[in-house]
C-alpha cells in the first residue's frame, strides 16, 4: 500500500502537488516546519506536557513565520495531525532591480519574471535587501534563491557568482 | 604623620563609615590605611590606645595584610615579633567580650604569619613557638585564667585551619609549600594539640565548670579544636599516609558528609579509644539537653560526638585474620559508648520528633547523623553487639529506637522528597535509611559466604518498611493531581527517586515474607480501588498514581538494576530463600505473589474495558512496562544461574508460567506501540526498555519468535504500517528495528538443543527472518531513489517524503546495529543494493539539514 502512494503522487511536479501534508504532532521536531494559524512557520521550540500526570500528552510549539517573522504558539494533543508545509527552493540570476524594489530574475531556461520584490518585513530580510542592493550596485553578478511555501515567495539568500 | 594623627584619622573614618553620606569617603581612607607602607607600628599604637572597637578591628586587619604583603622586606626578628605581639595582645584582652572580633582577626593573623615563616623555622624554633603559645595561658589560676586558656585553644584552632589545605589563605606561595606545611604539622604537632585540647575539655567538664558556664568558653573551644583535628583528614582528602579519609560525601543533609569516614590511622588508637578518652564527654552530655541544647557548648559537644562516630579504619585494632566478620572488641566498646551518647537525643522517638518540629531540630539531626555514621563505619555484627550490650544495661535497644524513629519520621513527611513541609525531616529520613542500608546489606567477603543481617533487625526492618510504604503511597496520592515535571521524570529528580527506592528495597529484602507480601496486598487493594473508581466514573488519578508507586517499589524490591553487570536476583533475597525452613518458604511464596501482581499490572493495559473506563493511563502503562522489564531482566529464563526454587516452579522453563509471562509482555508491548498514538514517553519505554530485555536472552527470544503477539508486531513492522513506520519518533524506530532483528539470535545455535537440525539451518532461518523484516523498507528506499531527477527534486521538497526517508534510514540503522554472524549475509546483500540509491537521495536532499 505504501509504495503505490508514491507512484501516483510523483507524476506531477508542482501543478497537482498539495501545499501541505498532515503529520502527527508528536513527530514534528525542532527546526522543522509546520503551519500555524494558516501561516508557514519554522519550529523554534517543542515541549510536551500533560494535564495532570495521567492525562494524554500534548505538544507545545513555538514557531516563527518564515515570511513575516511573527511568533506563534500552538498547543495540540500529540496524536493530532498538524499540517506541514512543502517548502520549495528555486534559484534565479538577478538581472535588475527597479526603483520600487521589484527584481528582474532569470531562470535557467532563460525566462524572466519581474513580480518579486526585495525581501522585507523582518530585520534579516531588510539586511538581506541592503546586501543585495550593495552587491548589485557594485556590479557583481548575483544568484538569488527564492523560498516558496503555501503560495508565497520571498528571496532567501544571495550568492556572488565567481568568474 | 605620627601615630597619634593616624589613630585619630582612622577613628574618624570608622565613625563616618556608619553614615551613608560619608561612607564612601571613609571607605577610601580606610583602604588607604590598609595599603599603606609599613603600617604595623601604627596598628600596634591603635590597638593599644584607641577606645573605638571598630578602629581596633581595622588595625588588626591591616596588621594581618601587611604582615603577609611585606614579608620579604621584614627582618626575621620583626616577623617573630609580630607573632608574639598578636599572641600577647589576644591573651591579655582575652576576657573582653566586645573585642572578640579583634581577637579573632589577630589570631588569624598569627596563624598566617606562622605558616608563612614555617619553612624557615627549624624544629627547635617551632617547638619553642608552641611552648610560647601554651605559656600565654599562664598563670593557670587567678582572674581571667579560663579566658586566656580559651584564647590559646582558639590560636591552635586557627593554626589547624590555616595549615589545612581546604581552608588555607592565599599567601603567595606555591602549592608544594602548602603541602609541606600540612604534612609537617600533621606529623609533628597534631597529636600534641589534640592531647592538650582533650585535657582541657576533660578537666573543665568533670569539674562542672563547663556546664555551669564558669570556664569562659574554654571547654567549647577545646571541643572545637578536637573536631578540627579529627576532621583534618576529611578536608585534606587523604594526602599522605597519616590521616587518610576517603569518605563518601552524602548529598543530602547539611554540614559535610553525614557518613564520612575519618581514618586517623593506627597511631591515634590510644588517644582516641582508651576508655578515659570519652567518659568525660558522656558525663557532660546529659546536662546539655533541653534549654541548653541550642547553646554553643551543646552544639560543639554534639559535633564532637558525630566526629567520634565517624571514626573508621586502622584506628581500631585489626581483628585476627580469618575472623573478618567478627567484631574487634575495641570497636564494639567504642560503638557502645557512642550509642550511649547519641541515643538520648532520639528516644523516645515520638517525643523527640515532636520537640524538634516545635523548636529546634539540630539535636535530632545530630542523632540521626551519629547513628548513620556508626552504622556505616562498623560492621553490622559489631553494631549489633554494641546495641545488645547497651540494652543489657537498661537503655532501650538501638534497633528498636531506630525503628521507632524511622516510623515517626516517615509519618511526619519524610517520604515527600522536595515538597516536604520541613526539609530537615527528609534529610533525617535519608540518614536513617542509610543506617538501615548499612545494617541490612549482606556482608560478602572473599573467603566466606554471605552473612545474614543481625538477629532482631529483620522484624524491625519489616515494620519500618510498612511505615515507608504507607508514607510513600500517601505522598504519591498527594501529588497525583499535579503536573509531572520534566525534571521529576527524567533529570535529577528521577535519579534521586531511584536511589530512595533502592534503599527502601534493602529494607524490604531483609524481611521478604512480610514485606513482599505487604506490597502484593497493596497492589491488590489499589487495583480494586482503580476498578471501583473507573466503574463509577470518578477521577482515578490517585489510585493510578498509587499503583505506579507500587509497581516501581515492587520492581526495586525484587530486582537490582543490572546495569553493567549480569542481572541476578538480589543477594539478600537469595540468602533468605536458601535459609530453609518455613520462613524461607513464606519468603518464596511472597516473592512469587508479588511477581505475579507486577505482571498483572502490566496486563492491565491490554484490557479494552479498562482503557475505555479510564482505569489505565499512558503513565501507568509506562511505569508498569518499565517495572516489568526490570523484573524480566532478572527472572525470565535466566541463562547462567538457576532461579530459586519457588520462582523456578512458577516461571521456569518447565512450567508454562514463563512462557505465559513472556507472551503477556510481548502483547503489552505491541499494544502500547500501536494503541497509544502520540505518547512518545510510553513508546520510548517500550522500545528502549522492554523490548531489548525480552530479546536479550536466547531462551526467551526463541519462545518469543513463535508467540502470537510477536508475530503480529513483526508483521506490522514488515508491512511498514504507518503507526510504526511514520508516527513513532525516529530514534524509537531505530530501537524497534534493532530489537526485532536481534531476536534472530534465537535461530542460530540450535545444535545443542538436540533437535537434530544441522547448524547451517539455524543461520539460514535467521537470515530469512531478517530478510522478511527488512526487505520492504529497503525496497521502498530504492523505489524513491529510482525516480527521474526532476521528479525526485520536486519530491524532496515535500515534508512527508522527507519524513519517510528519515524514518527509513533510522530503521536501517537499527537493523544494522543488531547484525549477527548469521544475519550478516542477508543484511549486506540488502544494503549493497541500496548504496547507489542512498547517494542519490543524499544529493536530492542536500538542502534539508535533517
Amino acid at each position: 500500500m505504501a509504495s503505490e502512494e508514491h507512484h501516483e503522487t510523483f507524476e506531477s511536479t508542482d501543478a497537482g502537488a498539495s501545499l501541505t501534508y498532515p503529520q502527527q504532532a508528536g513527530t514534528i521536531r525542532k527546526n522543522g516546519y509546520m503551519v500555524a494559524k494558516g501561516r508557514p512557520c519554522k519550529v523554534a521550540d517543542v515541549s510536551t506536557s500533560k494535564t495532570g500526570k495521567h492525562g494524554h500528552a500534548k505538544c507545545n510549539f513555538v514557531c516563527i513565520d518564515i515570511f513575516t517573522g511573527k511568533k506563534y504558539e500552538e498547543m495540540t494533543p500529540s496524536s493530532h495531525n498538524m499540517d506541514v508545509p512543502n517548502i520549495a527552493r528555486l534559484e534565479y540570476t538577478l538581472l535588475d532591480i527597479n526603483e520600487e524594489g521589484f527584481c528582474t530574475l532569470m531562470m535557467e531556461n532563460g525566462d524572466t519574471r519581474e513580480d518579486l520584490q526585495l525581501p522585507k518585513g523582518t530585520e534579516e530580510a531588510d539586511k538581506l535587501a541592503e546586501t543585495i542592493r550593495e552587491q548589485f550596485g557594485a556590479g557583481q553578478e548575483l544568484i538569488v534563491s527564492v523560498l516558496k511555501a503555501m503560495g508565497e515567495e520571498m528571496i532567501n539568500t544571495v550568492k556572488i557568482v565567481n568568474q | 604623620m605620627d601615630h597619634q594623627q593616624i589613630q585619630a584619622l582612622v577613628e574618624q573614618a570608622c565613625e563616618e563609615f556608619k553614615h551613608p553620606a560619608t561612607q564612601q569617603r571613609a571607605e577610601q581612607v580606610l583602604l588607604q590605611f590598609r595599603r599603606s607602607h609599613n603600617p604595623i607600628p601604627a596598628c600596634q599604637h591603635i590597638l593599644e590606645r584607641s577606645p573605638s572597637a571598630e578602629a581596633r578591628f581595622h588595625a588588626a586587619c591591616t596588621l594581618r595584610e601587611a604582615a603577609v604583603r611585606e614579608w620579604a622586606s621584614t627582618p626575621p626578628e620583626a616577623r617573630a615579633a609580630v607573632r608574639s605581639y598578636a599572641l600577647a595582645y589576644a591573651a591579655h584582652h582575652a576576657g573582653e567580650a566586645g573585642l572578640s572580633v579583634v581577637r579573632a582577626t589577630l589570631v588569624g593573623a598569627l596563624a598566617v604569619v606562622l605558616k608563612r615563616g614555617w619553612g624557615e623555622m627549624d624544629a627547635e624554633s617551632r617547638a619553642a613557638f608552641f611552648r610560647e603559645v601554651e605559656a600565654a595561658a599562664a598563670p593557670p589560676d587567678g582572674p581571667g585564667a579560663a579566658a586566656r586558656l580559651r584564647v590559646v585553644l582558639e590560636v591552635l584552632e586557627a593554626v589547624v585551619a590555616e595549615f589545612s589545605l581546604a581552608t588555607a589563605s592565599a599567601i603567595g606561595v606555591a602549592w608544594d609549600y602548602h603541602e609541606r606545611c600540612r604534612s609537617e604539622l600533621e606529623a609533628q604537632f597534631l597529636r600534641q594539640f589534640f592531647q592538650m585540647a582533650l585535657d582541657v575539655a576533660r578537666s573543665t567538664a568533670t569539674s562542672g565548670a563547663a556546664a555551669a558556664g564558669g570556664d569562659a568558653g574554654a571547654c567549647a573551644a577545646a571541643m572545637a579544636l578536637m573536631c578540627a583535628v579529627l576532621n583534618w583528614g576529611v578536608r585534606n582528602g587523604g594526602g599522605g599516609g597519616g590521616m587518610a579519609a576517603p569518605g563518601r560525601p552524602r548529598g543530602g543533609g547539611d554540614g559535610g558528609g553525614a557518613a564520612a569516614a575519618l581514618r586517623p590511622g593506627q597511631a591515634w588508637g590510644e588517644v582516641l579509644l582508651a576508655p578515659g578518652a570519652t567518659d568525660w564527654l558522656l558525663g557532660l552530655l546529659p546536662s546539655l539537653r533541653g534549654a541548653a541544647a541550642a547553646g554553643q557548648l551543646a552544639v560543639r559537644a554534639r559535633a564532637l560526638v558525630v566526629a567520634y562516630c565517624s571514626l573508621a579504619g586502622d584506628v581500631f585494632p585489626r581483628p585476627a585474620p580469618g575472623d573478618a566478620a567478627a567484631a574487634s572488641p575495641a570497636a564494639v566498646a567504642h560503638c557502645g559508648r557512642m550509642l550511649q551518647a547519641a541515643l538520648p537525643w532520639v528516644t523516645p522517638a515520638e517525643g523527640a520528633l515532636h520537640q524538634a518540629l516545635a523548636n529546634d531540630e539540630a539535636e535530632l539531626l545530630d542523632g540521626c547523623r551519629a547513628l548513620s555514621s556508626l552504622a556505616a563505619n562498623h560492621k553490622p555484627a559489631a553494631f549489633a553487639a554494641a546495641a545488645d550490650a547497651l540494652a543489657a544495661s537498661g537503655a532501650p535497644h538501638t534497633f528498636a529506637a531506630l525503628e521507632e524513629l524511622t516510623r515517626a519520621a516517615l509519618a511526619a513527611g519524610g517520604a515527600a522528597g522536595a515538597d516536604a513541609a520541613e526539609p530537615w525531616v527528609v534529610d533525617a529520613t535519608d540518614m536513617l535509611l542509610d543506617a538501615w542500608s548499612s545494617l541490612l546489606s549482606p556482608q560478602c567477603g572473599y573467603a566466606m559466604a554471605a552473612v545474614a543481617p543481625p538477629r532482631g533487625a529483620a522484624e524491625r526492618a519489616a515494620r519500618a518498611f510498612a511505615a515507608l510504604v504507607e508514607a510513600g503511597l500517601a505522598d504519591a496520592a498527594a501529588g497525583a493531581h499535579e503536573d509531572a515535571t520534566e525534571e521529576e521524570d527524567q533529570g535529577a529528580g528521577a535519579a534521586a527517586q531511584e536511589e530512595w527506592l533502592s534503599r527502601a528495597a534493602v529494607l524490604a529484602r531483609a524481611a521478604p515474607a512480610p514485606a513482599l507480601g505487604l506490597l502484593a496486598d497493596r497492589v491488590d487493594a489499589a487495583r480494586a480501588e482503580l476498578a471501583a473508581a473507573a466503574s463509577s466514573g470518578r477521577d482515578a488519578s490517585e489510585a493510578l498514581e498509587r499503583l505506579c508507586w507500587l509497581a516501581r517499589a515492587a520492581a526495586h524490591a525484587l530486582a537490582d538494576t543490572g546495569a553493567g553487570e549480569m542481572p541476578l536476583p538480589p543477594e539478600a533475597l537469595l540468602l533468605a530463600l536458601s535459609a530453609g525452613g518455613p520462613a524461607a518458604a513464606a519468603a518464596g511464596a511472597a516473592a512469587e505473589r508479588l511477581s505475579c501482581a507486577l505482571l498483572e499490572i502490566a496486563g492491565l493495559c491490554l484490557s479494552p474495558e479498562a482503557r475505555a473506563a479510564g482505569a489505565v493511563s499512558p503513565r501507568l502503562c509506562e511505569v508498569a512496562l518499565w517495572a516489568a522489564a526490570r523484573w524480566a531482566d532478572t527472572y525470565l529464563f535466566p541463562e547462567d544461574e538457576p532461579l530459586p526454587e519457588a520462582l523456578e516452579a512458577r516461571f521456569g522453563a518447565a512450567g508454562g508460567g514463563g512462557q505465559a509471562a513472556l507472551e503477556l509482555l510481548a502483547a503489552a508491548a505491541n499494544q502500547c506501540l500501536t494503541g497509544y498514538p502520540g505518547e512518545s514517553d510510553l513508546t520510548g519505554v517500550t522500545t528502549g526498555a522492554l523490548l531489548p530485555v525480552l530479546v536479550r536472552r536466547r531462551a526467551a527470544a526463541a519462545r518469543l519468535l513463535s508467540s502470537e503477539p510477536w508475530r503480529a508486531l513483526a508483521g506490522a513492522f514488515a508491512r511498514r504500517e504507518p503507526v510504526l513506520a511514520r508516527d513513532l519518533p525516529q530514534k524509537q524506530q531505530r530501537a524497534l528495528a534493532r530489537s526485532l532483528c536481534a531476536a534472530a539470535a534465537a535461530f542460530a545455535g540450535d545444535h545443542s538443543a538436540g533437535n537434530g537440525r544441522p547448524p547451517g539451518e539455524g543461520a539460514r532461518a535467521a537470515g530469512e527472518y531478517v530478510r522478511q523484516l527488512m526487505e520492504p523498507a529497503a525496497r521502498e528506499l530504492a523505489a524513491l531513489a529510482a525516480h527521474a531527477p526532476a521528479q525526485l527534486a520536486a519530491a524532496a521538497e515535500r515534508a512527508d517524503v522527507q519524513l519517510q526517508v528519515c524514518c527509513l534510514v533510522e530503521t536501517l540503522r537499527g537493523a544494522l546495529r543488531a547484525t549477527l554472524p548469521s544475519t550478516q549475509p542477508v543484511l549486506w546483500q540488502l544494503l549493497s543494493g541500496l548504496l547507489q540509491p542512498l547517494l542519490t537521495l543524499h544529493w536530492a536532499f542536500r538542502h534539508q539539514a535533517q
